[in-house]
């Protein structure tokens, strides 16, 4: 200080003109870029001036004015990388303007920036030398020159260089080449970080290093943006994937998330909702998210901020939809009841905020038909779903117009009630679509069939009835079996009280059976009779004594002939496929199904699989498969009889199918059956009948869409994983093997790849399910989708410390955590200093 | 991006765009450009075909949601890789330095209205 008074005192030295250099360091460099700003030269082109001067710029005539705002939109497109875009906003530009100067350079940049260096030269070598584009051409290709790092004298052969710049080259120089920020991030980010050693195995990111960052990013924001864009995301990153709770408190105060989350709430929801506890503190984010800061971000599209809400309010339903209870081996017996107020909500929710949302609608669709199928349902619980499917499939239909099945639903609902009016739309948009779905292309057959059924309501419309179902006659679909128009042609007799024309009928049905060499099962005879006789309205007073075999059936359902069986389910395949189930399935369906399914269990006999009887067997196992009944909610139960069928595309069809039918978590074991995804899509190309060939290939397409999802979603609702511990658990694979009784040598476990399982599946011709063959890659997966707080996500091998308690208040100061007791850090610090 | 190879092959848009999962709307038009302006539909029409289709699907609002708020299972990413990257983009100037490095000090300076109310 003393010397410095005396210098004041003496006679003050004389002002020399810096020499330029480079800036060594990134502060430096960082106040330079600071100070500089374009400054007008006496005698600078006014056009010039104007592209930085708002003054200038304002007194222009507007046909310049107008050319100078199109030189600042490319100057700030080619700094925003968007370069083409730059040079098309210039094209307008004519030769004879004062501004084709600027077009020229800003060509030239954006072949500069692109390191085309020579090309850059090119344009440029052409700008004249007074103009400022041309200075500032010399200065980048200056810049280039390595003499620059080692002379701060400019070069005295180069005339095109003086000294403002030598200073501009420098400047460019010390930015784009030596890049000392760079250099002292890395310094830095090699350094070892100061942890404790209990922790610093499971630490990704110590409060020094974060603060270091914070710093650091705050410091340099304006000279590397890149830089510093990029460390800041790593660090929440790192903030994100460690177990403490006041690091993570830190870093999202402290850095600004992505465009679509700025304030880190979404993300700190998904955080604290790993923790063991941390749901309320989770919920809370998110609601804060939902209401505050994503409705209020124009950092991203309303179209985004809409799909956004959709898709975290349809989490919430599938969540509020299969509640779990902790992720343990317990977790889905001592699950809480399903809220199914709270699901319906959260559904009505996501399709409010994004009615496109195809998947949300299907899964709602889905989430109330498993209600409406579920047999053991009261009626007046079945009620409220009932209500519930028109307006869900309506929704649907408004929000993504292009999906078939629920103008196919509507079709037959508004018909059902007579709705004609608002039926005809969806008739006439299925009819012009050009869908391949063979459904769609059989709408005219199933408007004639529903309308002949319709006119049987009523008497006075009976004599209509007929040319109806003459007319379906005419379109019946060649996928679809005819047997039952027979059973309708009857019906509608009964109907209109023609007893002998009925009892003929029905006489000429089995005797035609009798003559194409397909003697008639009782039990089909008679289902397809009551069906066909409900849909034709015959009064319930003469349904009775059609009812009564099958009534007798289901009470020695145990005693029914396999093949009687498969027939029956063979016909409510069609019924499922055409949707025309009569009311009275729902009472003896499921019965047929448990039996079915149960003598499906043992072997069979070869006469019961000759190659008439495998067409009915084999629909009879995919009206099954539709019904759920090959599944447990978390893993298939294929039935062991499918291997002795030596039908690799049934079983793999069947697999593909209930996968697809079930929730969404076990959807995602989709992805371990490439392989049969594959033989059912080649089976598709190849298949002659239209509506399995349609059928086949929309399954493997659906399939493959969901093999490709990430099986769990938001990492946020990873915790609810309910196959987490069966596939990391060896009680589990004890129980399993328990379940696949090595005396039987035919069953597997299709997810299995043991010997035994693998030697039964390739007897059954089925490829192994293509699955990660790196052990330790698939246990990390697993482990991915555990809670934070489980060992398996931490990083180590060693018993990690409880996680932070997530906390907010009061916050965490750094000085204190730099300081505080207890801390082998803080005392070498403290030494240090 | 990564890997030519890989990235042609691969099914997800993003990756296709050699973009990370959290690629925001800008960042997936931006790179979109990059791609059409590397591969024109007259110079590599399958490549061109396939970088329309990706970004035409993750153009998709929802998709493009679905994928920011899938969270990354993988481990952090390394110092170095970060650094590594950064040393092979140097940073573009602003505007308005980019403009300073045409100022001619010595010539002589216009009187600035700036400078009279001074």
């Amino acid at each position: 200080m003393a010397k410095n008074r005396k210098q004041k005192k003496g006679k003050p030295p004389k002002r020399r003109k810096p020499q330029p250099t480079l800036a060594q360091s990134p502060g430096r460099l960082q106040r330079r870029m600071s100070r500089v700003r374009p400054i007008a030269w006496l005698g600078e082109v006014e056009a010039d001036v104007a592209v930085f001067d708002d003054q200038v710029f304002a007194g222009l005539a507007p046909e310049l004015a107008s050319e100078v705002a199109l030189v600042r939109e490319a100057l700030q497109l080619v700094t925003d990388s968007f370069g083409s875009d730059a040079n098309k906003r210039l094209e307008s530009i004519s030769r004879r303007s004062p501004l084709s100067e600027w077009r020229l350079f800003v060509r030239g940049l954006v072949l500069w920036y692109d390191e085309g260096f020579d090309d850059a030269q090119e344009n440029w070598k052409r700008l004249d030398l007074q103009r400022r584009p041309s200075r500032i051409a010399r200065a980048l290709t200056a810049s280039k020159k390595t003499v620059l790092e080692q002379t701060d004298t400019p070069d005295a052969n180069d005339k095109l260089l003086d000294s403002d710049l030598l200073a501009a080259a420098n400047l460019v120089h010390s930015v784009r080449v030596a890049r000392p920020a760079i250099a002292e991030a890395a310094r830095e980010l090699n350094r070892r970080e100061r942890i404790p050693s209990e922790l610093a195995r499971i630490s990704l990111l110590g409060p020094e290093r974060l603060e270091w960052i914070i710093d650091f990013c705050a410091q340099y924001r304006q000279v590397e943006p890149q830089l510093v864009d990029a460390l800041k995301q790593a660090a929440l990153d790192r903030a994100m994937k460690q177990p403490f709770a006041d690091i993570n408190q830190i870093a999202t105060a402290k850095i600004s998330g992505p465009p679509h989350d700025p304030k880190n709430l979404l993300s700190q929801s998904i955080y604290y909702g790993k923790f063991e506890g941390g749901e309320i503190k989770a919920e809370s984010f998110l609601s804060q998210y939902l209401t505050k800061s994503l409705p209020n971000n124009e950092m991203i599209s309303p179209k985004l901020r809409s799909a956004i809400e959709s898709l975290l309010h349809l989490e919430d339903a599938r969540n509020e939809a299969r509640p779990s209870y902790g992720d343990t081996i317990f977790g889905r017996f001592l699950a809480p009841p399903v809220d199914e107020k709270a699901v319906i909500k959260s559904y009505k929710l996501a399709l409010e905020a994004y009615p496109a949302n195809a998947e949300a609608h299907r899964e709602y669709v889905d989430w109330i038909r498993e209600h409406l199928d579920d047999e053991r349902m009261r009626k007046s619980l079945r009620e409220p779903f009932e209500k519930l499917i028109q307006p869900a499939m309506k929704a649907w239909s408004d929000g993504v117009p292009d999906e078939i099945e629920p103008r196919l639903w509507l079709v037959d609902h508004y018909l059902e009630n007579e709705q004609l009016e608002e039926a005809k739309p969806h008739v006439q948009w299925l009819a012009g679509s050009r869908h391949s779905d063979p459904r769609v292309r059989a709408t005219p057959w199933k408007w004639e069939l529903l309308e002949a059924m319709r006119l049987c309501r009523r008497k006075t419309w009976l004599s209509h009835a007929q040319e109806k179902l003459d007319a379906a006659e005419q379109l019946w679909p060649t996928w679809l079996s005819r047997d039952w128009l027979a059973y309708l042609r009857a019906a509608l007799m009964l109907r209109q009280n023609k007893m002998q024309a009925y009892e003929a009928a029905r006489i000429d049905i089995r005797q035609q059976r009798l003559a194409s060499g397909r003697p008639i099962c009782e039990l089909t005879d008679a289902v397809m009779m009551l069906g066909a006789a409900q849909h034709m309205r015959v009064p319930a007073a003469e349904l009775k004594s059609l009812r009564e075999p099958i009534d007798a059936a289901v009470k020695s359902v145990a005693n029914l002939d396999f093949n009687h069986l498969v027939q029956v389910a063979s016909f409510f395949w069609d019924l499922y496929r055409t949707n025309m189930q009569y009311p009275a399935y729902r009472m003896h369906g499921g019965k047929f199904a448990t039996e079915l399914h149960r003598r499906l269990q043992s072997k069979l006999k070869p006469a019961d699989v000759t190659p008439e009887r495998r067409s009915n067997l084999r629909d009879a196992i995919y009206w099954l498969s539709q019904r759920r009944v090959f599944s447990d909610g978390y893993k298939l139960t294929l039935p062991r009889s499918l291997i002795s069928l030596d039908e690799p595309l049934l079983v793999a069809v069947t697999t593909v199918q209930c996968l697809l039918l079930s929730h969404r978590m076990m959807r995602g074991q989709l992805q371990n059956y490439n392989a049969q995804i594959s033989l059912v899509r080649e089976a598709g190309a190849k298949e002659t009948d239209p509506y399995y060939r349609y059928w086949y290939q929309s399954l493997a397409e659906r399939a493959s869409e969901e093999a490709a999802k990430n099986p769990f979603g938001m990492g946020r609702f990873g915790s609810i994983d309910p196959f987490g511990w069966s596939a990391s658990d060896d009680e589990d694979d004890e129980e399993e093997d328990d379940d696949w009784s090595d005396d039987d040598e035919d069953s597997f476990d299709p997810e299995c790849d043991c010997p035994s399982c693998t030697a039964a599946r390739e007897r059954a011709g089925i490829p192994l399910p293509s699955r990660s063959t790196n052990k330790d890659e698939s246990n990390r997966s697993f482990a991915a989708r555990r809670p934070m707080n489980d060992q398996m996500d931490l990083p180590l091998d060693l018993d990690p410390p409880k996680p932070s308690t997530p906390r907010i208040d009061p916050p965490i100061d750094p000085d204190f955590r730099r300081t505080r007791p207890k801390n082998p850090m803080d005392t070498k610090r403290k030494k240090g200093r | 991006m990564s890997n030519e190879k890989e990235v042609a092959s691969s099914d997800d848009p993003l990756q296709v765009l050699g973009l990370p999962r959290n690629a925001t709307e800008q960042q997936v038009r931006q790179r979109y450009l990059e791609l059409v302006r590397e591969f024109p539909p007259e110079r590599d029409p399958v490549r061109f075909q396939q970088i329309y289709a990706a970004y035409k699907s993750i153009e998709d609002p929802l998709m493009l949601a679905n994928r920011l708020l899938i969270q990354d299972d993988d481990p952090p990413r390394n110092w170095d890789d970060i650094l590594n990257e950064q040393k092979a983009k140097p940073p573009r100037l602003s505007v308005e330095v980019l403009l300073s490095l045409g100022n001619q000090t010595s010539a002589k300076q216009p009187i600035t209205s700036e400078m009279s109310d001074e």
